[in-house]
């Protein structure tokens, strides 16, 4: 098994029994974007996250795994990814 | 800590589809925790019949344990509807946080064909300022947050009296125990965001836009145009490029008949701008369920037909190279039309539930300055009333985690039943492109960051 994301908000209870850790510092259980839930499992600590915030989610190494929108690409990066999918594409 | 396999059982609300590029692994979702994993034959075979037929394959210790943290398989106790209800209560009857959100008025600079808004009341809220803050100091009074969004109309006509707005509320709730907060996106056609109007969005809290773009110029500028008829999509796509570094910007895309061929063209134009990956961008359904868009229900897609082509749009787009991370994800509510403690306040102090009903006289909950009207009150109680866990179709739908019945506009009013999202159509569809590309992004990442 490969993980390509983890598990949402620690685990969908902790939602419920744990709502003063989802989402940062401020104890308030749900992120801007509103009706979602955040998932950073308050790692990244920051008010206000939402889940396409570019600016502020790297914080953590963790992170990156919730809020795979967050990625700032600069040029190398987007060129390897690009490469990357080309190849895996290529056996399509 | 794994528990035995004994007290374990797999999660109801699995989803997965066989990778189309390997075709010997699969790409399992779990929709109640979001996580996603590439799995072997074995690995997918334990899942589909692990507990539900006389033999499953072993698995090794640490797999069982990987598949538990995931919340694929959860203990043999637990009842997942039971804990999606009490997520879905919790979201739509807390009393400590308010939403509001504010419409300076319903002006705006663009005549798009399909636009679902009523032109009155014509007003702006600038001559009701005061009332509204005293409407805001009374919501401090009673709740530990209150939240603020802006909408419209065309927003940005009125960023002047945003700002000003803000900071007024902002004084009365540093003399509160209460937090003011602003909500950090905006919806803009994007005509007017310029690089000093992203950066006035900035100072206002505001991080994330969202513009539209209909296709090629050729069919935006047909399907939205100026008021007086002139072309918006090369004025619009500058001043994303100009704003892009500033504000987080994501292109939503009305998809309708009249546009539904176009979509990789507008991929093209954007590789060709460098906007690849420097913008989000995601299809969405044009709808034609209020008066003001009814004479564009002939244009508009069935659900299933705006279902289909959105495997074929991602596999379009990460040929091009674009990382869409566009894909559900769990919810406790599906907007805020369904919850308690939330308004939208229109132009003339009117209130209403959902941005769709704004200026439509019969669909007011309500009217600052004076009390509800019995027909107000029994609409705002139709919606908090709305109940997905009372549908035996919700009850029965592996999708109920990410999408909690759907709109509650179309089940309370519009149709009188849930609509199903597309994604209960294509998921297993596009499953295997949101793997791909989450894969190939984490598998550059790491070097970068670092990361394990």
């Amino acid at each position: 098994m490969k993980e390509l994301r983890g598990a949402g908000a620690g685990s969908y209870l902790g939602n419920i029994m744990r709502p003063d850790n989802l989402s940062g510092s401020d104890g308030d259980a749900l992120c801007t974007c509103n009706d979602k839930v955040c998932f950073c499992d308050g790692r990244c600590s920051c008010e206000n996250l939402a889940a396409w915030d570019r600016s502020r989610l790297f914080h953590t190494k963790e992170v990156y795994k919730y809020h795979l929108s967050a990625l700032r690409f600069d040029e190398g990066l987007e060129a390897e990814y690009r490469h990357r999918l080309e190849e895996r594409l290529s056996g399509l | 800590m794994c528990p035995d396999l004994d007290s374990l059982k797999v999660s109801r609300y699995l989803i997965s589809a066989n990778d189309r590029v390997s075709r010997t692994s699969w790409i399992v979702y779990c929709l109640m925790t979001n996580a996603l994993a590439r799995i072997d034959r074995v690995e997918f075979d334990f899942l589909c019949r692990f507990k539900r037929s006389g033999n499953w394959p072993e698995l090794p210790a640490s797999t069982i344990a990987h598949f538990y943290k995931l919340g694929m398989l959860i203990d043999q106790n637990l009842d997942e509807l039971a804990v999606l209800k009490a997520k879905n209560r919790r979201m739509r009857f807390r009393n400590d946080k308010f939403r509001l959100m504010v419409n300076p008025s319903l002006n705006c600079n663009l005549r798009c064909q399909y636009c679902y808004q009523e032109k009155e009341p014509s007003g702006t809220l600038a001559p009701h300022t005061e009332m509204l803050l005293k409407y805001l100091e009374g919501l401090a009074g009673s709740h530990s947050v209150v939240e603020l969004s802006y909408y419209g109309g065309e927003a940005l006509l009125h960023l002047d009296w945003m700002q000003r707005f803000y900071d007024s509320a902002s004084k009365i709730f540093a003399r509160t125990e209460s937090k003011l907060k602003m909500n950090n996106s905006i919806v803009t056609n994007g005509y007017l965001l310029t690089r000093n109007k992203a950066e006035q969005l900035r100072d206002l809290g505001v991080e994330h836009v969202q513009v539209t773009l209909d296709g090629p110029p050729r069919i935006h500028d047909m399907l939205r145009p100026t008021l007086d008829g002139k072309p918006t999509f090369s004025r619009i796509l500058s001043n994303v490029e100009d704003v892009c570094d500033l504000l987080s910007v994501t292109v939503r895309v009305n998809v309708s008949k009249q546009n539904s061929n176009d979509l990789v063209e507008l991929l093209d134009i954007l590789v060709d701008r460098k906007l690849r990956n420097r913008i989000n961008i995601y299809l969405g359904p044009t709808e034609a369920t209020t008066r003001a868009s009814a004479c564009f229900s002939r244009d508009c897609l069935e659900m299933a037909e705006f279902a289909n082509l959105v495997p074929s749009f991602y596999r379009a787009a990460l040929q091009r190279g674009f990382l869409l991370d566009w894909s559900p994800s769990p919810k406790s509510a599906f907007c805020m039309a369904d919850c308690v403690d939330s308004s939208i306040v229109g132009p003339d102090l009117g209130l209403w539930k959902c941005p769709h009903h704004l200026g439509v006289g019969e669909l007011k909950i309500g009217q600052l300055g004076r009390d509800p009207l019995p027909q107000e009150d029994a609409l705002h109680f139709r919606f908090i009333s709305w109940d997905p866990f009372a549908s035996r179709r919700c009850m029965e739908c592996d999708l109920l985690p990410v999408c909690m019945g759907g709109c509650p506009d179309y089940a309370v009013r519009a149709v009188g039943q849930p609509r199903c999202e597309h994604w209960k159509t294509n998921l297993t569809e596009v499953l295997p492109w949101i793997g791909l590309e989450q894969e190939c992004a984490l598998d550059v990442m790491p070097q970068r960051f670092g990361c394990e």
